[in-house]
Formats: structure tokens, C-alpha cells, sequence
């Protein structure tokens, strides 16, 4: 803080932090400001910390995660990962920090813990694949894995993504060519089978990556994207 | 959670262009921010816009951040309440949200008491406003907090405090007088 310390005759500085000014005194203030008053904003930016202190009192409130991604696509931020990508829509923007190594990590611990998993025991010969969906600055995400032979995908939620009671978030697979595939809503919390159809399946790879988009309650009424995609991941895949 | 220097070093590399340090802020004040706007604009959605509005704004203006403006957190906060002051003088809410039981109880906390387990609160200086804004006489105390934490004009005080807006005007002049005068001895 600065030892500034505000004439005290003069509130103008502490009505302007606080809100009660009227429309006219504020612009004057706004003006002031504009023209290089330094002394004024002095007195502003010791009121500003002060009077904070009370924003301070208060429970912090987490807010609901697709503030984020508004946030994301109003900065235009993580953008310029998909330059020059195959996505046909501008919407389909990647998602926050890519999960490609996490992924690969996700897929080492499903072969390992493998025996002990439906899905994966006795499976040889069914390609598994494996990837992280994870929100950077919420830290939610999900483990997503193929189970029965490839013919479902396991998604277990690692931490909850709250959305509203209008949203939900569908889970998509995006072959290598042709259009994002439908595959169902991202549990909030504990583990959930989808079951693949045969179109998603055939397109399993390890050029195919998942993708989530915020669409109404319920899941697009589309069969394609139509809210904003929230998260692009790669896929991992470990020959069957 | 981040300390302040944390803080003021992510908003130094928003300030560049850091993507990663602006996501990193983001999850270490978001939820500060976003208590307070649903607070004054009580409404979830215009909340979430005015929450959204500032960061898009501090991603864009993060340069007008410096150490002098002191912690990072109450400058953010500042950001904040002003965009949801904007957003109140332009047209008073549908009140979506139950009223606030009192406000005023929030600063009836024991002093003693732990405050908000957050690295980011200077004890000392929530402190210092809590003791300070207690030697203010009632009306001006009411009035400071209503204002702050409602976004309330002298109109929308006079008619909350059934008082005349002059008498009002006073208290809340008198009251940041004092709050000052007091904040200035304490130091």
C-alpha cells in the first residue's frame, strides 16, 4: 500500500470507489482521471484497497465452470492451438492445456490395473484407448477409457465440472475425417459405461480425439455440437 | 490458494500474454470475485456476465495493474465491483436472489475470530477496516456497508434507511470521513 493519505475534507475519491457518486460527479472523476490527475487516482487506489477489504468478508462462491470457457473464447485464448486444424467449425476451438502426456499416463495405469478391471481382462486382441479430459483452471476432469472390448467407453468423473440445471456436457468422438460422433453426457461425479455405436467404434484410433461441448439439458438435440466445445483431447491407444 | 506476490506475478504475465498465468488467476480469485458480484447484483447469471466482463477486461487492460495499486486481489475485486456498479446504475435488477437477511452482520464478527482461511486476506488490514468501521456511528456504518456491498446510491439508500436523501448524503460522507481518520491512526 502507499502512504498516501487523502485530504480529509475532500470524499470524492472514497464516494467514487464506493458508488454513491452520481452520474455527473463520476464522469468529472472519469475526466479528472483521463486528463493524468494524479493525486486523485492516488486517493482511488487507497480507497480501492481499503473498502476491498470488505469484498474480503465474504465465502468465496465458486463460480459455475462454463464462466470459463465464455472468459476463453472472449480473450480468444487457446486459439492458436488449432490453427491451421481439420476443425470445420470455429467453435471447435482446443480446449485448455492439452492432455496429450496425461493421457499417455491415463493409458498406462488402465494396462496395468488391467487384470483387475471388466473391460480389459482377457481382451487380447481389443485395442484400448484411453484419454484425460481436464479443465486447467477448475482442475476438473474425467478418465475416459474404452471397456468390453472396445465396444463402451468407461468415463470416470475425477472432479466434478458443475454446469447449470438448463446444460449438460456431451461427450463426442472426433474421427480422423468426418463428423464429430455423439457418445453421451459427462457423469458429475463417480465412474459411467457409455455405450459406443458401431460408426464410433470403427473409428476408434489414435488420430480420433474426444471432445465436449455445452449443450442443453439432455444433450444436443442435433446429433451435432451445438453449444460451445469446451475441451479437445487426443487419444491414446495401445494396439490390441 | 496463492499469496500475494503469486498473484501479482501471474497478473505481471497476463500482462504479456501469458495464457497459462491467466488461468492460474483466474482459479486463485474467481471465487472471491464472484461471491461479491453475486452479492451487489443478486443474480446468478448477471453475476456470471459481470464475472466474465472483468477478466476479459483484465486479460485486455492487465497493464493498468501495478505493485502501487497494492494487493492484487483487492485491486480485482475493485475491477469487479465496478463493472457490476456499471451494470446496477444502467438498470436495477429483477431481484433474483432472497434479500440479504443484513449485511450488517457481516462486520459484527468478533474480531478476534479467525477471518476467511486465505492466504490472499492481510489479516492485519481486514483488521484495521472491521475496528475502524465499528467507531462509526450506526447510520454511517449501515450506510458504508449498504453501499459497498449493494451498490446503492444516495436515492437508493434514502428509501432503504427511510431517511432524507441530505441526511443520508451526510452519513455517508461523515462515515468515510471517519473511516479514514481512523484507518490513517491505525496504520
Amino acid at each position: 500500500m502507499n502512504d498516501h493519505e487523502p485530504q480529509p475534507e475532500d470524499t470524492r475519491a472514497a464516494e467514487y470507489v464506493l458508488g454513491t457518486l452520481d452520474a455527473e460527479q463520476r464522469v468529472a472523476v472519469d475526466m479528472a482521471l483521463q486528463a493524468g490527475d494524479a493525486s486523485l487516482a492516488r486517493e482511488i487506489a487507497w480507497w480501492e484497497q481499503r473498502l476491498g477489504q470488505l469484498g474480503l468478508e465474504l465465502e468465496p462462491v465458486a463460480p459455475p465452470a462454463h464462466v470459463w470457457s465464455r472468459i476463453a473464447l472472449g480473450t480468444g485464448i487457446g486459439r492458436s492451438s488449432v490453427a491451421g486444424g481439420r476443425r470445420r467449425s470455429r467453435r471447435l476451438w482446443q480446449g485448455l492445456a492439452t492432455a496429450a502426456s496425461l493421457a499417455a499416463v491415463a493409458l498406462a495405469l488402465v494396462l496395468l490395473l488391467g487384470p483387475d478391471r471388466p473391460g480389459v481382462e482377457g481382451e487380447a486382441g481389443a485395442p484400448v484407448y484411453a484419454s484425460v479430459i481436464r479443465d486447467e483452471p477448475t482442475g476438473a476432469g474425467w478418465l475416459v477409457t474404452t471397456a468390453d472390448r472396445g465396444d463402451r467407453l468407461e468415463v470416470t468423473a475425477l472432479r466434478g465440472y458443475p454446469t447449470d440445471a438448463d446444460h449438460s456436457l456431451q461427450l463426442w468422438l472426433l474421427p480422423e475425417a468426418g463428423n464429430p460422433i455423439p457418445l453421451g453426457l459427462m457423469p458429475q461425479a463417480g465412474r459411467h459405461r457409455m455405450g459406443l455405436p458401431p460408426e464410433a467404434a470403427d473409428a476408434l484410433s489414435a488420430a480420433a480425439k474426444l471432445a465436449v461441448s455445452l449443450e442443453p439439458a439432455g444433450g444436443s438435440p442435433t446429433g451435432q455440437p451445438t453449444g460451445e466445445v469446451l475441451w479437445v483431447e487426443p487419444l491414446t491407444g495401445q494396439p490390441g | 490458494m496463492a499469496d500475494n506476490s503469486q498473484l501479482a506475478e501471474w497478473l505481471e504475465a497476463v500482462g504479456r500474454g501469458d495464457e497459462q498465468a491467466f488461468q492460474h488467476l483466474y482459479r486463485a480469485t474467481s471465487a472471491h470475485l464472484y461471491s461479491l458480484l453475486l452479492r451487489m447484483l443478486r443474480n446468478e447469471e448477471r453475476a456470471q456476465d459481470a464475472l466474465q466482463d472483468t477478466f476479459v477486461k483484465v486479460w485486455k487492460k492487465s497493464h493498468t495493474y501495478s505493485s502501487d495499486r497494492g494487493s492484487p486481489l483487492t485491486w480485482l475485486l475493485s475491477v469487479a465491483r465496478y463493472r457490476a456498479l456499471d451494470m446496477l446504475r444502467r438498470q436495477r435488477p429483477e431481484t433474483g436472489m432472497p434479500e440479504d437477511p443484513d449485511v450488517e452482520a457481516l462486520l459484527l464478527v468478533d474480531e478476534n475470530s479467525p477471518g476467511p482461511q486465505d492466504e490472499n486476506v492481510t489479516e492485519e488490514a481486514l483488521a484495521a477496516v472491521r475496528t475502524c468501521l465499528g467507531t462509526l456511528q450506526a447510520d454511517q456504518r449501515r450506510s458504508v456497508i449498504l453501499a459497498y456491498y449493494e451498490g446503492l446510491t444516495h436515492q437508493e439508500l434514502a428509501a432503504r434507511l427511510g431517511a432524507p436523501l441530505g441526511t443520508v448524503k451526510s452519513w455517508v460522507r461523515r462515515g468515510l470521513m471517519r473511516l479514514r481518520e481512523c484507518l490513517v491512526e491505525t496504520r
